[in-house]
């Protein structure tokens, strides 16, 4: 008899679902919280050497002049953008901001390249079977 | 009352069936694209046991079905890692299912659940990145539709062996 009772569904289960994805749901919203501005790093490479690497998560604003053109990048909220130039095209000024490993914005006038690489997410690799 | 032997012959079924479908499972793994994921299906077994038998008997189940398929198709990290995911998900399901408020579905849900979050636990302390946990978001879930489907399984298989369950021996608190 008490093996039946435990067949079918009762209220007390609904309950526990509930409290396991709760942890779930504050994962994630962790999760989507700090994805943005976590670990990502932004080079900027002018007149094809490496001046630099910025951290995406902070504020800062740079001004990188070659080849008799200058550009202001901003880096800050986890992303990377040209905010202004004074190259004839403009190009690197209307790309969209670049937050993603791998994104890459060029002034090719002023032989600017900056690009978004990933900081420790690396680590994760090696234990992957 | 079953006799030793009875209830001997009884458990090594049980465990040869748990090993055969862990077996089965390593043979075609139900692969869906996600690493890491698997449905479990020995876990049929332990809860059946479990809800026919008692805790002894799904305890003892599961320690010899982890140990023997770590030892024939396993590696000690594998062995480690299965040890850690059953005996966590076991002792919430006996912790579970004798209170009257859950059923065979909600107390195979949580043990299914509960299977991943002491692996990715066990993962996150053993390789020291605790950004592995992010890694429930997806196998909390999963663990719980698994869960569901070996609660499925186990009240198909309880429902078609109904009317023979009284020869196997009563339920209690086994050993």
């Amino acid at each position: 008899m008490k093996l039946r009772q435990g067949e079918y569904p009762r209220r007390g289960d609904a309950l526990l679902a509930v409290a396991l994805l709760l942890p779930v749901i504050l994962l994630l919203v962790h999760f989507l919280m700090r994805a943005n501005d976590e670990g990502a790093w932004a080079e900027v490479y002018s007149a094809g050497e490496r001046i630099g690497i910025y951290a995406l998560s902070e504020e800062r604003e740079i001004t990188v002049s070659a080849n008799g053109y200058q550009n202001i990048i901003h880096f800050g909220g986890g992303q990377v953008m040209v905010v202004a130039a004074d190259c004839p095209d403009q190009y690197c000024v209307r790309h969209a901001p670049a937050s993603r490993e791998g994104e890459t914005i060029v002034c090719l006038p002023a032989r600017l390249v900056v690009r978004v690489t990933a900081g420790e997410e690396g680590a994760l690799d090696g234990i992957a079977r | 009352m079953a006799s030793h032997a009875k209830r001997l012959a009884h458990e090594a079924m049980l465990l040869a069936l748990a090993l055969i479908c862990a077996y089965l499972e390593f043979l075609f793994p139900l692969s869906l694209g996600i690493p890491g994921i698997k449905l479990g299906l020995a876990n049929l077994v332990i809860v059946y046991a479990l809800y026919a038998d008692g805790a002894g008997v799904a305890l003892r189940v599961s320690l010899c079905r982890v140990l023997l398929s770590a030892l024939l198709f396993g590696n000690l990290s594998m062995g480690l890692y299965s040890l850690a995911g059953a005996m966590a998900s076991l002792l919430v399901m006996i912790g579970l299912y004798r209170r009257p408020y859950f059923s065979l579905w909600g107390v195979s849900l949580a043990g299914g659940a509960v299977h991943n979050i002491a692996q990715v636990l066990l993962a996150a302390c053993i390789s020291g990145t605790p950004q592995i946990l992010y890694y429930l978001i997806l196998l909390i879930p999963v663990g719980m539709f698994t869960g569901l489907l070996i609660a499925f399984l186990t009240f198909s298989v309880r429902r078609a062996l109904y009317p023979a369950r009284q020869t196997i021996g009563k339920g209690g608190s086994g050993g």
